[in-house]
């Protein structure tokens, strides 16, 4: 009965990790993580082989959902997704220098300092209102529920959404988390892209992020199963609730709640650390 | 690109559906007292292909364009991918 017991209380955060995924752009692995460590009591490779693979779940769940609305990006996923890959090739010589208790406090002051931009500038948006003009190589142009008219967007300073899509993977395989709670905040406070491309993009992106890390893990063995399979069907619950709300919410709304998530995300770093 | 949303949401579609019939699968053998990993396995491996499998299709479709700067991004993408699966099959087979 025990075993039942965690399996839904798996399932359930499960999907709560999937309902902020498909909302926000996030695997969800910034709160099942700590949950598997502080709760479960497993140990954290344990439970960073489990947060990427629901990363991955999250991830192909809500692009499939996407999928047909316009609000990817591929050139730009593509591009990140490179940077991001490296990040994680990377992680290797991070995980020599740094103490995970190092990359904790790292990732909650980043997180907390992004939470703070992301609610300074919730209200400003990132589209603009005329359709024809030219977006660029890597911008585009999408149906904007808020307003319901054709709009664009245009990428500004790439080489910090680079630098930010590097960190990013450089954490993920690290943590056990997707990435995407540092790249969408980036991408839309900073870099021009509007929020519902940029959670999009980045629900795209992580799958591959975590991908690019997951297999060692469970190659290693240090995947479990059963609790892998009761929180993938928890954030497969979530995903679909989420993308039902999503269709709806405003994006400052959606920007507001962004803000909380990250100050959230960093307590629970930080209290782990 | 035309057309390549379809594909990556049909194919990840699928992926996900048969991954979450394997987990079922499993969790049912578990709790009816025949434990077994291979349901879990399957599910997992065709999980991670789906991600894979929108790479390459994206790969195909930057070809198609001939946009060669993101093709060219699109092949680091599968080759850091690819590493990851050569290192993964190397300690799988030193585990076993």
């Amino acid at each position: 009965m025990e075993d039942v017991a965690l399996l839904i209380q798996v399932m359930v955060l499960g999907s709560v990790a999937g309902l902020f995924g498909s909302l926000l752009g996030i695997g969800g692995g910034v709160f099942l993580v700590p949950f598997f460590v502080l709760v479960v009591g497993l140990p954290f490779p344990e439970a960073a082989a489990l947060g990427l693979v629901t990363v991955i779940a999250t991830s192909s769940t809500v692009s499939a959902g996407n999928a047909g609305k316009g609000v990817f990006n591929f050139r730009l996923g593509i591009v990140l997704e490179m940077a991001t890959a490296l990040g994680g090739l990377c992680g290797g010589l991070t995980a020599s220098l740094l103490s995970e208790r190092a990359l904790r406090v790292i990732f909650s002051t980043v997180a907390s300092a992004i939470g703070v931009m992301v609610l300074l500038r919730a209200k400003r948006r990132n589209i603009i209102t005329d359709p024809s003009i030219d977006p660029g190589r890597l911008g585009g142009r999408f149906l904007d529920s808020d307003t319901n008219q054709m709009v664009s967007y245009r990428v500004k300073r790439m080489p910090l959404a680079l630098a930010a899509s590097f960190f990013a993977g450089n954490i993920s395989g690290l943590l056990g988390i997707g990435g995407g709670i540092v790249k969408v905040p980036i991408l839309n406070a900073c870099c021009g892209i509007p929020l519902r491309v940029a959670a999009a993009t980045s629900s795209m992106m992580i799958g591959v992020t975590a991908l690019s890390t997951a297999p060692i893990y469970y190659a290693k063995g240090l995947l479990i199963p059963h609790l892998a399979a009761a929180a993938v069907i928890g954030v497969l619950i979530g995903s679909a609730a989420g993308m039902k709300i999503g269709v709806r919410a405003r994006a400052r709304y959606l920007k507001v709640m962004m803000g909380f998530v990250l100050f959230v995300a960093a307590a629970v770093m930080a209290w782990g650390a | 690109m035309e057309g390549l949303e379809a594909r990556v949401q049909t194919l990840l579609i699928w992926s996900v559906r048969f991954c979450l019939l394997c987990f079922i699968v499993g969790l049912a053998l578990r709790f009816g007292g025949y434990p077994a990993n291979w349901p879990f396995d399957v599910g997992i491996l065709v999980l991670m292909l789906g991600p894979l499998g929108r790479v390459i299709l994206s790969l195909l479709a930057f070809y198609q364009d001939r946009d060669w700067p993101f093709f060219l991004a699109t092949v680091g993408v599968v080759l850091v991918l690819s590493m990851t699966f050569i290192a993964a099959w190397s300690i799988r087979t030193q585990v076993a």
